[in-house]
């Protein structure tokens, strides 16, 4: 157990609790660190995780002279958040932006790797000439989504399935051949149910506000997004950020700094109830903690457990929030072992091929630092709810899939130098349709609880900023 | 007359054995498919023995579910990566045996191929509890206790641990089976360690749900130890076969499990490392005590230990096959 921690021996402490050591865990108790300095609120701040080690699902290793990222391998820069809290921790500096140059992304269709042309916005085409020259799309197929800009708005309000969405606006095969790989890679998650309110409000206020996504792009309505599509091509690489020793750094510069927050690891929480007029906190080791305010950092489900007792209202409705498995497959090889010379940051597998391999990212092409000279790094994505068996399977099959699906796409033979397994069970929530309303709801039943605020992946962003945001929000709304 | 095989009949014991151990370690040896097959064979040719068991560790399944195994210390196998928590039962994965296990599957090919065709080949398998205990304690214990608090303060994830294994051992099983196995031993060799209640409730259902999904056509032998005091459960799990060990009375044993199934045991090892009279004496003692009547094995309570004498276990071949056959 790592136990740390020398709080002031003052009696006016007041002691707050926050369960869960990921992310949003630690962006919460660092934030309450900063408001108890600032204003001196004197608070006492101990984080609670139940596994050896902080960070959650960001998880980087060293093998050698390559850098995996086991989760997680950058953040958005364009959601200010993640980029925000580096800098006030002092990693700034470290921040390094993905490659010049091979900014490209490509599909496996039939076998071989297609370029996402130039110029789609996730998934829309910003003008004809690069919809034109898509290799993916039939003819019918681009002139269906070309007739975008003709097709009326939805008279219906309320959210919509990602996938009705675009079946609706572009077509099915736009759906099937563009928007499942990419968007459906993005998010783990089946567009059927995805919501366009929660995972793409960009593209659900494009056509409120214009009346036609192509419209809407042609115009640069999305803000910086226009702007991106010209030079990248899929979700825009060029607007991602990582730590030039990997992610896990954000992990420890947090840890580092908030020096008088206790980190509790090995500490798993069996039950939460009310005492007095705060918590006490019961640990898998029999220990009872008080605490005045309580943070839930964790999955939806395991929130919903603590919660049964309290708010059996917002437990239901957390229980809800569905979770998918992920697992990803790094491979490590010479560069010469490629025949065929692969420029790009990676590629998408349409659903339900390759042994439920979602993508695959040339980790060492999108970023520097990650592989030595000579070889190449690349890491496949497996899992999420279009093959939710998938990351369940053992290291040999997992490994076996990716190979065969390098094989057919890049004629990769060779047996990998480094090949290693990450797995994360029932770590991606699934933002279905009508999941905004849903995350209003649980708002409004835990605002009734005194003291008590809650973060996660699970409320309106599953990246990295919006999980720094969420907790930083709680931990605000906690000091109130 | 009395079949007779002894557990770990291919082991330290023979001299061949440590012959082609001082070149090779035992993971190597195990995933060797020609020296495993040379190993099983040459044993039972040397002993006389009834059956030939599939040369291979209770252990290795642990590897493709995410297990490290470390062989080679004074008390026996240790796993690293050890099973503390409901998120770390989550993260062990549905193996593929065919895949990951090929080796064990190509080992009983060729042990078949190889072996006299009147002889059966056994495969074998950990029990469920076995490998939990295993997964969490992370080698040999005494006292079990990482196993049982898990088991008592988290009966969930309990139960999703050993239906995770559950649905291993059935896919490596069958496996063996395909690959050519006459009759396959499951042991649960840690078992005793739970009183009958926990038996009942914890593992009962587990390893029976393991014994019904196995190919039909294959005779089962459910062994464990030290589970004197709750046979009738260990018996309600399944298998053609019980098989026990020394620290019950065989008779009272197969009274305790019904006549209907048969039975298989139970010298103490440790005799076979005493003069031969005694050895003598302590089969004539069992096989009084199963009254000649026919479904007993012979066998021991426990694997052969390292130290034996090899012209003992020779012996004792013999001489069951000698007894049995005078009744």
């Amino acid at each position: 157990m790592r136990t740390r921690g020398w709080g002031r021996p003052s009696g006016n402490q007041h002691k707050v609790i926050v369960i869960g050591g990921g992310i949003s865990g630690l962006a919460a108790a660092h934030r309450l660190w900063e408001l108890s300095r600032e204003k001196s609120l004197g608070l006492k701040i101990t984080v609670l995780e139940a596994s050896p080690r902080l960070g959650g699902l960001i998880e980087t290793e060293r093998r050698g002279d390559f850098l995996i990222e086991g989760g997680p391998d950058a953040f958005l820069a364009e959601k200010p958040w993640a980029k925000e809290l580096c800098q006030r921790i002092g990693m700034g500096d470290e921040l390094i932006p993905t490659s010049e140059g091979t900014r490209r992304s490509f599909i496996a269709w039939k076998g071989k790797l297609e370029p996402m042309p130039e110029g789609f916005y996730l998934t829309a085409p910003s003008g004809m000439k690069p919809l034109m020259e898509c290799r993916i799309l039939s003819l019918p197929g681009k002139l269906r989504m070309a007739c975008e800009r003709f097709i009326p708005r939805r008279s219906a309000v309320g959210d919509e399935s990602v996938a009705s969405f675009v079946r609706r606006r572009l077509g099915p095969e736009a759906l099937q051949r563009i928007a499942q790989p990419m968007i459906g890679g993005i998010y783990a998650a089946d567009l059927e149910k995805l919501s366009i309110q929660a995972a793409l409000p960009q593209f659900h206020g494009m056509e409120k506000e214009h009346g036609s996504v192509l419209r809407a792009l042609r115009k640069g309505g999305v803000k910086a997004g226009a702007a991106g599509a010209e030079k990248a091509s899929g979700p825009r690489y060029s607007m991602f950020l990582t730590p030039r020793f990997g992610m896990i750094r954000l992990v420890e510069m947090l840890a580092r700094r908030m020096l008088e927050v206790e980190l509790k690891t090995n500490t798993p929480v069996t039950g939460i109830e009310r005492s007095g007029g705060g918590w006490a906190v019961r640990t898998r080791q029999g220990d009872v903690l008080q605490a005045e305010a309580l943070c839930l950092a964790l999955p939806a489900y395991q929130a919903a457990a603590l919660l049964k007792g309290i708010s059996p209202a917002a437990a239901r409705e957390l229980e809800g929030i569905q979770y998918e498995s992920a697992a990803t497959v790094t491979l490590a090889f010479n560069k010469t072992d490629l025949p065929v010379p692969f420029s790009g940051f990676g590629f998408v597998v349409p659903a339900g091929k390759a042994g439920g391999v979602v993508g695959c990212t040339f980790s060492s092409q999108k970023f520097a630092h990650r592989a030595p000279s000579g070889t190449v790094l690349l890491r496949a994505f497996v899992g999420g709810a279009m093959s939710p068996d998938a990351a369940g399977k053992e290291n040999t099959v997992l490994e076996a899939s990716v190979r065969a699906l390098l094989k057919e796409t890049l004629q990769v033979q060779a047996t990998p130098r480094v090949s290693a397994v990450h797995r994360y069970p029932k770590s991606m929530p699934q933002y279905h349709v009508g999941h905004l309303e849903r995350v209003a709801r649980i708002e409004k039943e835990i605002s009734k609880i005194p003291s008590l605020a809650l973060a996660g992946n699970w409320f309106r962003g599953v990246g990295i900023p919006h999980c720094i945001h969420q907790a930083e929000l709680a931990a605000e709304a906690l000091c109130k | 007359m009395t079949p007779v095989w002894i557990m770990r009949q291919a082991g330290r014991y023979l001299k061949e054995y440590r012959e082609i151990r001082q070149r090779v370690s035992f993971p190597e040896l195990c995933k060797s498919k020609e020296l495993a097959a040379e190993v099983a064979i040459s044993a039972v040719e040397r002993l006389k023995a009834d059956a030939a068991i599939l040369f291979s560790d209770l252990l290795l399944i642990l590897e493709p579910m995410g297990l490290e195994l470390e062989y080679g210390s004074e008390n026996g196998p240790t796993v690293a990566g050890r099973v503390a928590s409901a998120a770390d039962v989550d993260r062990i994965p549905e193996i593929e045996p065919a895949e990951s296990l090929r080796y064990v599957m190509d080992a009983v090919r060729l042990t078949r191929q190889n072996l006299d065709p009147k002889i059966p080949l056994l495969g074998f398998a950990g029990a469920p509890f076995t490998l939990a205990a295993y997964m969490l304690e992370g080698g040999s214990s005494k006292s079990f206790v990482n196993t049982k608090r898990f088991m008592f303060s988290d009966p969930g994830a309990w139960n999703t641990l050993m239906e995770k294994i559950s649905r291993a051992v059935v896919k490596y099983l069958n496996g063996q089976i395909e690959a050519g196995v006459d009759a396959v031993q499951l042991f649960d060799s840690w078992v005793g360690c739970l009183g009958p209640e926990e038996y009942r409730h914890f593992v009962l259902p587990h390893t029976r749900s393991v014994i019904k999904s196995l190919k039909l056509d294959v005779p089962v032998i459910h062994f464990g130890t030290g589970m004197a005091s709750f046979l009738k459960e260990f018996r309600q799990a399944g298998g053609d076969v019980i098989g026990v060990d020394w620290r019950v009375d065989l008779g009272s044993a197969w009274a305790a499990i019904g006549r209907d199934t048969a039975i298989q045991g139970n010298l103490d090892p440790a005799v076979l490392c005493a003069p031969i009279p005694v050895i003598r004496e302590q089969v004539q003692r069992i096989l009084k005590q199963t009254g000649g009547r026919p479904g007993h094995i012979f066998n021991l309570g426990h694997g052969i230990l390292p130290q034996t004498p090899e012209e003992n276990a020779v012996a004792l071949v013999e001489i069951v096959h000698e007894l049995s056959n005078k009744r």
